[in-house]
């Protein structure tokens, strides 16, 4: 209920948004056809053709209600069906944000961990260093970086372009490694400094002095007594790295050319396609808010508590 | 009494010294001085007119007159590093005290009166946030101009429900105290209570968030900048120039390798005086960042 509600209130948003930016709608759907066959009256019979004469509300309703039936409307200037256009994207950002995210939820969490447990020595070092340049360096600087020596010194990787895993796994993966460890690094940095400063935090506790004293491995105390009580607020910071990572892919795809949502809503914004944008605001709010229904699912399931309150 | 005043300044100086006891908060609170100088005396220290085309210079590699080379339109890449340093300071600093400044109060408003103000704000905190910022921020720069002003007020947008949240837990936890309760009882206004009594209670982790917001407020703008739609060129913008410098990436890879490091070095400092007060303000933390 809460997750509808949130749903519909960034849907008021985003209509709201487009509403107010610059720029006619109707005389960019114009522009994008044969600009001399349209007269005065023929520009207010399209207007009401497109619904774009009545109240504000009621257009918003009528959005909303194409929206729920599956009708993001037809790009301004392309004339596409946005939702089909999305539909051919969405799997390509997923595709790499969802492995970027995978990446991150292991490898960050287990550097935070081995950063805690060898806390002062040169590892803990290492790992503090690289998880916080890992947060501060901008994602599309670190992209053509990465261009710069992996595709043009040492000629390793292709510069840019996309080739879906099914038609070519091998030039997918040559095509991906760039990109997908650019919105990675973000995630395994920032879940690598949680997971430390909460391991830390947990291993203070009584508990895990108890166990220390009953003689435990160290092993057995960090899976079985520390693991679990120091993911918890690891788990919250997916829900936010998963936002990070669908908001990343709109720099990602831009440097490494990749026929994206992100790329979609750049090229939307830059031509001023704002039934594109539209779309793909609401697509991407939707996916975040599932998303943290997830995180919160699964956080009730981590600690059984949250459940009785 | 000099004795009263004496206090203040004990604590003062045992805040500075706790948080400068950690080597990379001191890197951190030189590498921020140094940006300040540079911005401020930026005409003064760059040694060209960012803005000066010399044609007869176009696309130099590093020498001793162009220290990191020129651009394709002959402009020297160290002086316009230094102005850049004015508009990420002015982004960074300007847009965490609007959203800052905005969020504080409707926080307050939100956690002190509860009920259906609560629900309404807090609900169309979490819309907002369903959109990651970068995208919002990329909306509302459009919806406002790409000019510093129209890029500022858009970055605070997108910030703006982090401190909402921030502000509204601490709040709800603060106003259940006893001398809130006694304010109450006295006849304290509600403004006097959100604002006298309340407020300075959530100052602590407002500045540590204010500190590290203002990296990530700086990532935002350069981002913006780098996808043509933050502020336009020729202003000298860190995330532009990367750009513009990625075209040329094979001659010429300093231009975007320069203004990449400084906004890596500014971020980097803001994160580490934001842990570095996160540390100091709140001794459990001591050690975990």
């Amino acid at each position: 209920m809460h997750a509808l509600l949130v749903i519909l209130i960034v849907s008021l948003i985003v209509f709201l948004l487009m509403r107010l930016l610059p720029g006619d709608p109707i005389l960019m759907y114009v522009a994008s056809g044969d600009l001399q066959s349209f007269s005065v009256e023929q520009i207010k019979h399209l207007k009401h053709q497109l619904g774009m004469d009545k109240p504000l509300l009621v257009q918003y309703f009528d959005w909303l209600w194409n929206a729920v039936q599956g009708n993001l409307g037809k790009s301004l200037l392309h004339r596409y069906d946005v939702l089909e256009e999305i539909g051919n994207r969405l799997p390509i950002t997923l595709y790499l944000g969802l492995l970027a995210f995978a990446i991150g939820c292991i490898i960050g969490p287990l550097l935070g961990v081995i950063s805690a447990v060898r806390r002062g020595k040169w590892l803990d070092n290492l790992v503090t260093v690289i998880a916080n340049l890992g947060i501060t360096a901008p994602p599309f600087w670190l992209g053509i970086i990465l261009i710069y020596v992996f595709s043009l010194y040492l000629r390793l990787l292709p510069v840019y372009g996309y080739t879906s895993p099914l038609v070519d796994l091998w030039k997918n993966l040559q095509q991906s490694i760039m990109p997908i460890f650019v919105l990675a690094t973000f995630p395994i940095a920032s879940a690598a400094r949680q997971t430390r400063s909460s391991v830390i935090e947990v291993m203070r506790q009584d508990y895990i002095r108890t166990a220390w004293a009953k003689g435990l491995s160290e092993r057995v105390i960090i899976i079985r007594h520390v693991l679990k009580n120091a993911l918890m607020p690891v788990v919250t910071l997916q829900g936010m790295l998963l936002r990070n990572i669908i908001g990343g892919s709109v720099i990602i795809e831009t440097v490494f050319v990749i026929p994206g949502m992100g790329k979609l809503v750049v090229d939307g914004m830059i031509s001023q396609d704002y039934t594109v944008v539209q779309g793909v605001i609401l697509v991407v709010a939707v996916t975040v808010v599932v998303s943290n229904l997830i995180v919160d699912v699964l956080y009730g399931w981590l600690d059984p508590r949250i459940q009785y309150e | 009494m000099p004795g009263e005043t004496l206090p203040p300044i004990n604590e003062l100086r045992r805040f500075v010294r706790v948080l400068l006891s950690r080597g990379v908060v001191v890197f951190g609170v030189i590498a921020i001085l140094a940006v300040l100088i540079a911005a401020i005396f930026a005409p003064i220290i760059a040694p060209y007119d960012p803005d000066a085309q010399l044609l007869d210079d176009v696309l130099q590699q590093p020498n001793s007159r162009h220290l990191l080379g020129t651009d394709s339109l002959g402009r020297d890449t160290l002086s316009r590093i230094i102005f850049g340093s004015r508009i990420a300071l002015l982004v960074g600093v300007g847009t965490v005290i609007i959203a800052a400044s905005l969020g504080t109060v409707i926080g307050l408003i939100a956690g002190y009166f509860g009920g259906w103000i609560f629900t309404v704000i807090m609900r169309f905190t979490d819309g907002i946030m369903a959109i990651p910022p970068l995208l919002l921020a990329l909306v509302v720069a459009a919806l406002l101009g790409t000019g510093v002003k129209g890029v500022m007020i858009a970055i605070s947008f997108a910030l703006l429900p982090g401190y909402i949240r921030l502000i509204c837990g601490q709040v709800l936890s603060v106003k259940e105290n006893e001398y809130v309760m006694a304010a109450h009882s006295v006849g304290v206004g509600k403004i006097g209570i959100m604002f006298r009594h309340i407020l300075p209670n959530c100052l602590s982790p407002l500045i540590v968030q204010m500190t590290m917001m203002m990296g990530l407020a700086i990532l935002i703008e350069a981002s913006l900048s780098f996808l043509g739609l933050g502020i336009k060129p020729p202003a000298a913008a860190w995330g532009s120039m990367v750009y513009d410098g990625y075209k040329y990436l094979v001659m010429r890879p300093i231009l975007s390798i320069g203004p990449g490091l400084a906004i890596m070095l500014v971020v980097f400092a803001f994160n580490m005086v934001g842990d570095g007060l996160c540390d100091t303000l709140d001794p459990r933390l001591r050690g975990t960042l």
